[in-house]
């Protein structure tokens, strides 16, 4: 009984937050001729499964999507192990320059990277690397950008010293406590930082653009794109396009959540 | 562990993926355009086209997306990675061209025995050429036109505009009665039908020049927006949403409620390379092309194209300028702009052969293209275009939402920061 | 493995192994990014539109402060968003992540409901704005009429445009900002809540004096990178309005971008760019003097 109004709440929210989702599938479920009448009605008078089918094979699909599986499993893997390494650097040691070091990397997130791009592809021209890989899936292994880092770190800082300092006691090293104490004590936020850096991944547009030439080569956001056409774009193909496109994120994050039920990872610090 | 195998299996990608197939002892070039995807399959037929008619060249072709395509474009030209043959929309050729991005055309035209300029529509040509040199090879030139909707004419009862025009009395007093008379409303009060739309900038300009108005003084270092001629073209332009009301307001035209292939509008202004997109999207009505009507003025409507430009950096320039030609070739203008009408042909050969003019699928009216292009203007694209635009547009935009009614103070605004910016010295 | 480290030797080791662990940060930063954000703002200081570069000290910085209403406008425009979306996305989502945090049926499943605005593709989002905000048969004004206001003509009236982006920014309230609150209220030691529950405190007292300050760590990260985000907000601005209507939706970052990559004005978009860095950087060492005074953290390296 106490639950209901809690109910109510979730159902109008999930009603509300849904919006965008269920005009995005309403769309994709209408022929062109059907959009071309009546392109705001919600619900369509003769739903039509075909552009999925067009938006799929109007494009080599399979190849984009393996690319960015590719790219986006690497980086969310390389960005989750050494971000959290270096956030336990900052989270967990005094060192010089700790705190000069922290705030540099904080600012670099505060340039637009507008105004770097040009330089920065300049950087990899110099490496050989403009239409590889690399570009996209290097900076990954480099702790994956101060948002990760500074995530964990705020984690890494509410987890109680006390637990390290006992495992250190007991023998453990520092590597040793990364991964046993920290990693497993911060799951709900580890499981958040792969979750981000998994999407963000999976819809980089700019980096992909800039960096890959070759189409057997593109990600799924620049297939996206390509349906936008200056003389008239097929909206049902690309709200077709964007449902394929999301469908992979949607199941993971449905999949993610055993990460964030109460009481799995805590339920041995409170006994601690 | 698996880490070691994982990391084989790692470099083992990266190495395929870095290794780019080079068509063994052939010239490697690329070519960048962009397009939606079907029209990146056909461009992508050239391309292997090409490649079997030229055993020595191999061309690969890099497909980007339209929105995103200037910003890869800019990068890879400062950085000297730009492909070999790049497509350049003419409104971005001016300012890249003057940034000394573009090899110099002029010598491989004139080295080449079969390229005349006299074979191409001047327009085309002009196009390419800055102080007598060429830059670029023209494609996908067009204009814009009237495509209206036959079916919706004849059931309202009103003479057909390629019959008025036909009759010498298309003029934009007959436009603005019949698109009076296509606007409807429902018992509610709430509109069903328009007779025509505001086309966005710069489709809107043929209303301006058909009252003598222009955006630039003859030297393009003033704005002629003040202009009393040019006052009353954008007037009229409001005045068909406004006074007329024949014309959907912003609002009312938001989320493609009146497009022309919805059949609730009877008149488009639009570009010639519209026509595949009508062709498969409308299915219920009869349509057609008919020129812009007269003006006070003038009935001239605006031309454009897009620019194949070889970069200044680029290292295989006679190779780059075959498949250049092989582009602009007649036989694949045929295919191009005959078959596909995918806008209009820069060769006059292939705008006056006779498979050009056939209407057995809509428009019928193709001599309507040709008159357009022969007859058409430029717009006055050149290195500050995208600056004083954005700050012109800004300023009509409170002409086009009705916040002013009145032409010549909005007109007045936009002066001002159009000077303003041709007056700075550029790149502050 | 040492044993049992004397005090001395443990400090020796934190200085080496704090470098250690943040030392792939520190290779990246010095590899890719130092140099490109050096020279970024040395370009700031010279008069370059992809062709010719000559040098003119502060002059870019003078000029954007004196004889450019653009860039006041959109500094203005994109404080003012962030004014707004700021606070009203972390009380948002922090109520948002209240919500999605009681142990009901489905809970999963209304998460997912929640967060789908946040996955929905900007080709594809820039549309569905377009139909919630069109003033003739918006869900919106539908909404509004339903409650007997006027329709609002939210993307062609220049006084509202700006509101609508705010409005448009509610739907993500439950996406990112939503899930870090969600990880951290998991974080919560349910210890707590029962020794506090014996001291008969009530829910607000045990939200007050458990839940906000062990929530302080990520309440303070969301509003570090809210206001990094806010004031760097971009493509929904250059998809729906490209800025207008009258520059309403011109915000900072679309306006370094135009400067930039269609104006050719390298060196004034440069100094653009880091004016909004110091701004930003003022503000985050502002936010970190504060956050002394209430941000709580359990395991700090003294």
């Amino acid at each position: 009984m106490k639950r209901i109004p809690t109910y109510i709440l979730l159902i109008l929210g999930s009603i509300t937050f849904s919006i965008p989702f269920i005009w995005t599938i309403s769309t994709a479920l209408k022929s062109s001729s059907e959009y071309a009448k009546e392109p705001s009605r919600l619900i369509p008078a003769h739903p039509d499964f075909s552009n999925f089918a067009k938006a799929w094979t109007a494009l080599p699909f399979p190849t984009f999507v393996w690319n960015t599986i590719f790219v986006t499993v690497i980086c969310t893997i390389a960005q989750v192990v050494t971000g959290s390494l270096v956030a336990y650097g900052f989270s967990r040691f005094t060192f010089k320059w700790r705190n000069f070091l922290f705030f540099t990397m904080l600012a670099t997130m505060m340039l637009p990277g507008q105004v770097t791009q040009i330089p920065v592809f300049l950087v990899w021209r110099k490496l050989h690397a403009i239409d590889t890989f690399f570009p996209l899936i290097v900076p990954a292994f480099f702790g994956g950008g101060a948002f990760n880092i500074f995530l964990l770190r705020q984690f890494f800082l509410s987890i109680p010293r006390e637990l390290d300092e006992a495992a250190m006691l007991d023998g453990a090293g520092f590597v040793r406590i990364w991964w046993r104490i920290l990693m497993p004590l911060s799951g709900p936020a580890v499981a958040s930082v792969a979750l981000f850096s998994f999407l963000s991944h999976w819809d980089a547009f700019e980096a992909p653009l800039i960096y890959l030439n070759s189409p057997e080569k593109y990600t799924v956001s620049i297939g996206l794109r390509m349906f936008q056409d200056s003389y008239g774009t097929n909206f049902e193909q690309v709200m077709a396009a964007s449902l394929v496109h999301i469908l992979p994120t949607i199941l993971l994050f449905f999949v993610c959540q055993r990460y964030f039920l109460k009481g799995i990872t805590l339920s041995g610090m409170g006994g601690k | 562990m698996n880490v070691h195998r994982l990391c084989i299996a790692l470099i083992t990608l990266f190495a395929c993926g870095c290794s780019t197939e080079l068509g063994a002892g052939k010239i490697n070039i690329r070519y960048m355009a962009w397009g939606n995807p079907e029209q990146m399959a056909l461009e992508e037929q050239l391309c292997e086209k090409f490649n079997l008619e030229n055993p020595d060249i191999h061309v690969k072709f890099l497909k980007v997306p339209g929105t995103a395509y200037l910003n890869k474009s800019i990068v890879m030209l400062a950085s000297d990675t730009a492909a070999d043959v790049m497509r350049v929309d003419h409104y971005n050729f001016a300012n890249l061209q003057k940034k000394g991005f573009f090899l110099d055309l002029t010598d491989l035209t004139k080295a080449d025995p079969d390229w005349n300029e006299s074979d191409f529509f001047p327009q085309t040509i002009d196009e390419c050429k800055v102080n007598g040199h060429v830059y670029g090879l023209n494609v996908l030139f067009g204009g814009t036109v009237i495509y209206y909707n036959k079916t919706m004419m004849a059931r309202a009862g009103v003479e057909d505009p390629y019959v008025s025009w036909s009759k010498g009395r298309w003029n934009y007093d007959r436009f603005v009665d019949i698109a009076t008379k296509l606007t409807k409303k429902d018992g509610n009060g709430k509109y069903i039908q328009f007779g025509t739309a505001i086309p966005v900038f710069p489709s809107w300009t043929p209303m301006l020049y058909g009252f003598g108005g222009d955006f630039l003084n003859s030297s393009h270092t003033k704005s002629a927006l003040s202009d009393p001629a040019a006052v009353a073209g954008l007037q009229f332009i409001s005045d068909l949403r406004y006074k007329y009301a024949c014309a959907p307001t912003l609002a009312q035209s938001s989320n493609s409620a009146f497009t022309f292939e919805s059949g609730k509008l009877g008149m488009s202004f639009d570009w010639m390379g519209m026509t595949p997109r009508y062709r498969k999207a409308v299915k219920d009505f009869e349509w057609d092309v008919v020129p812009i009507p007269t003006g006070p003025v003038s009935g001239q409507t605006i031309v454009k194209g897009n620019q194949l430009v070889i970069p200044s950096h680029c290292k295989n320039p006679k190779a780059a300028w075959r498949f250049a030609r092989f582009i602009t070739s007649a036989k694949i203008e045929q295919l191009l702009y005959v078959k596909n009408r995918r806008c209009f042909p820069t060769r006059i050969e292939v705008a006056s052969s006779k498979e050009f003019s056939d209407g057995t699928l809509p428009p019928s009216q193709i001599h309507t293209f040709i008159g357009a292009v022969q007859g058409g203007k430029q717009l006055p694209i050149d290195n500050r275009w995208a600056e004083w635009t954005t700050a012109m547009n800004n300023e009509l935009d409170l002409l086009w939402n009705g916040r002013e009614k009145n032409a010549k103070v909005v007109a007045d605004r936009a002066t001002k920061v159009i000077d303003k910016v041709l007056t700075e010295e550029p790149g502050w | 493995m040492v044993k049992k480290p004397s005090k001395k030797r443990l400090i020796d080791r934190q200085e080496f192994w704090g470098f250690l662990f943040i030392c792939p940060w520190l290779i990246g930063f010095l590899i890719f990014t130092v140099g490109p954000m050096i020279s970024s703002l040395v370009l700031s200081l010279y008069k370059y539109d992809l062709a010719n570069a000559k040098f003119v000290g502060f002059e870019n910085y003078r000029r954007l402060c004196t004889e450019d209403p653009l860039f006041w406008k959109s500094l203005k425009n994109t404080a003012l968003y962030a004014l707004l979306t700021v606070p009203l996305g972390i009380f948002g989502s922090l109520l948002v992540a209240l919500l999605l945090n009681q142990p009901v049926k489905g809970v999963r499943l209304f998460r997912t409901l929640f967060y789908l605005p946040s996955m929905v593709p900007a080709v594809a989002s820039a549309l569905v704005w377009q139909w919630v905000f069109n003033a003739d048969n918006g869900i919106l004004n539908q909404a509004l009429a339903f409650i007997g206001l006027p329709n609002i003509e939210w993307l062609q009236n220049e006084k509202f445009t700006l509101y609508a982006f705010v409005i448009m920014s509610l739907w993500g309230i439950g996406g990112q900002r939503m899930i870090i609150f969600l990880a951290g209220l998991q974080g919560i030691p349910e210890s707590y809540y029962e020794a506090a529950r014996l001291d008969g405190a009530g829910t607000l007292a045990q939200f007050r004096h458990i839940t906000l300050p062990c929530l302080s760590p990520v309440m303070f990260f969301n509003l570090v990178l809210g206001l990094v985000g806010a004031f760097q907000v971009f493509t929904s601005a250059y998809i729906m309005t490209s800025g207008g209507p009258n520059n309403a939706s011109l915000f900072y970052s679309l306006y370094i971008f135009r400067n930039g990559f269609e104006y050719f004005k390298l060196g004034k978009a440069s100094a653009m760019a880091w004016i909004l860095f110091a701004i930003l950087l003022g503000f985050t060492l502002i936010q970190f003097a504060l956050s002394k005074k209430w941000v709580h953290y359990e395991g700090e390296a003294k």
